[in-house]
């Protein structure tokens, strides 16, 4: 029972030091020649643009919601005028990069883990390598620099359109005017928020990219396998995300000391 | 006659169980090699470790003379250039038309301009007999015919050595002819090649030598026309196997 443990344990250690591995390989394609910029290109429109309609619709029903149950809440004693920059703080510090990496990794960590898990069962990752080139630098680099340069970016998207969203229900149902709310909001919102929303959506595309495309290159067992893959990298990078956001949270609210 | 490659007592093993046991052989420059041996003889095992796809446990592999099994990664793409692999299944990039997937090498290893790559294309296009097809995705190609754009994509780069890991199995007789009449090509350009394959009349009518693998060692190393005479054990159950298979 013991050694079961001790086995599993030595399995996770040794599966995270492979995971860092390909990190440190990643980075190192993806700041060395040749660059592969149109493949880099081609993913941002793929996996960037492919999901500013989701993460914008996401973004602006949390802003509806939030205002609704924060209106409400602070209604009852007499706060309602505070719900501008509540909303606001809240949706760019947490809830928009948290919200739009988790759906990432939904729909974009799930698709390079099947992408790479279906050419690692089908002998297209051996080809690659046994064309003399590296599937780090053909496959992972591009996907790794396209999710860090659009995850930020629909972070940033979200957190506005939830803004928006905040906006349309404090005027409809607390009566708040928009030029208040908008004062309200560039009053308490920070550089700092922003800046944080940016380096947690940075960081969690690290987490996305790297474990889809770690499933990926160890994906066996077929279709099957590549199915497998796909749940694993949901389930991991979901948790590493809610996991690395409170040291995240806590490290940036250190640093700026806010 | 010059060795191109060789295996000094390899060992390799999977998952504890021991599938090459002190393998030695060489290949001549020019020279086509039938690799023959039952199936899980680790036939396809060694061609991966030849080009460094797997790792070895132990021995030596040489490539002119230089070492090649404890290259790094990166050090090994340079001789995937010259050594080529041709994949059982053909294993061409599903996402790409085979135009793409035949320049993938040509715009990875040279400093070609697209009319030259195109033209090289049609050439490889031409030698594999497949010539309009530069606009179809390996999805719209019956079997053989991905086996044969493989193997246009394994030539393209001009290799020394070509190892072919049974580009005939699951074949019909027609597309065999069209495969064994594109190594006979590439015979014909100087490209040494090792050929696995269980199709005893193809090994026959390509290579220039034949090497039996069983129980981890090599159990015949000789000429075609040799190779029923001998007498040793597992070359003889090979032959009762591969008589009762077909």
């Amino acid at each position: 029972m013991i050694q079961k443990e001790a086995t599993k344990a030595s399995g996770f250690f040794l599966e995270v030091g492979q995971i860092a591995r390909l990190l440190g390989k990643t980075l190192a394609a993806s700041l060395s020649r040749p660059f592969y910029f149109h493949a880099i290109v081609e993913q941002i429109v793929v996996l960037g643009i492919g999901s500013a309609l989701i993460s914008g619709v996401i973004g602006f029903v949390i802003g509806l919601v939030m205002t609704l149950q924060f209106g409400h809440g602070l209604n009852e004693f007499g706060g309602t005028l505070y719900v501008p920059s509540i909303v606001a703080v809240s949706l760019m510090r947490e809830l928009a990069p948290i919200l739009t990496s988790l759906l990432i990794a939904g729909r974009v960590g799930s698709g390079i883990a099947a992408e790479i898990g279906s050419m690692n069962v089908t002998s297209q990752i051996d080809a690659i390598r046994a064309l003399g080139t590296s599937p780090v630098r053909v496959l992972v680099a591009p996907r790794f620099l396209a999710v860090l340069f659009s995850l930020p970016l629909l972070t940033v998207f979200s957190a506005f359109m939830g803004l928006v969203g905040g906006l349309i229900i404090s005027l409809t149902e607390f009566g708040i005017p928009p030029g208040f709310y908008i004062n309200k909001v560039l009053e308490y919102l920070h550089f700092y928020d922003v800046l944080s929303a940016i380096i947690k959506a940075a960081f969690f595309s690290v987490i996305i990219t790297i474990t889809a495309a770690y499933k990926g290159f160890n994906t066996t067992k077929g279709t099957k396998g590549v199915g497998d893959a796909t749940t694993w990298v949901v389930v991991s990078s979901s948790i590493g995300i809610l996991i690395s956001d409170f040291f995240l949270s806590k490290i940036l609210l250190t640093f700026f000391a806010i | 006659m010059e060795n191109i490659l060789q295996i000094k007592n390899l060992y390799k093993s999977f998952d504890g169980s021991m599938i090459h046991q002190g393998i030695d052989f060489a290949l001549g420059a020019n020279e086509s090699l039938g690799l023959l041996g039952s199936s899980g003889a680790g036939k396809s095992v060694l061609l991966r470790a030849i080009i460094g796809l797997d790792n070895i446990d132990s021995g030596e592999i040489l490539f002119r003379g230089e070492r090649v099994d404890n290259l790094k990664e990166e050090d090994l793409y340079k001789v995937r250039t010259r050594i080529a692999y041709a994949f059982q299944s053909g294993a061409l990039f599903d996402s790409m038309n085979v135009f793409e997937n035949l320049a993938y090498p040509l715009k990875a290893h040279t400093r070609l301009d697209w009319q030259a790559i195109d033209k090289k294309i049609e050439e490889a296009l031409d030698i594999v007999g497949l010539p309009e097809t530069k606009s179809l995705m390996p999805a719209d190609l019956s079997g053989g015919m991905q086996k044969r754009i493989g193997l246009a994509r394994s030539i393209i780069l001009n290799p020394e050595v070509i190892l072919y890991d049974e580009p005939t199995a699951g074949l019909d007789p027609k597309n065999v002819a069209n495969v064994v009449a594109i190594m006979k090509i590439a015979q014909k350009r100087n490209i040494a090649s090792i050929f696995v394959t269980h199709d005893m009349a193809a090994a026959m009518e390509v290579c220039d030598r034949i090497l039996i693998i069983g129980k981890g060692k090599v159990r015949f190393n000789g000429a075609p026309s040799e190779m029923k005479e001998s007498k040793d054990p597992h070359v003889l159950d090979f032959f009762a196997m591969e008589g009762k298979s077909a």
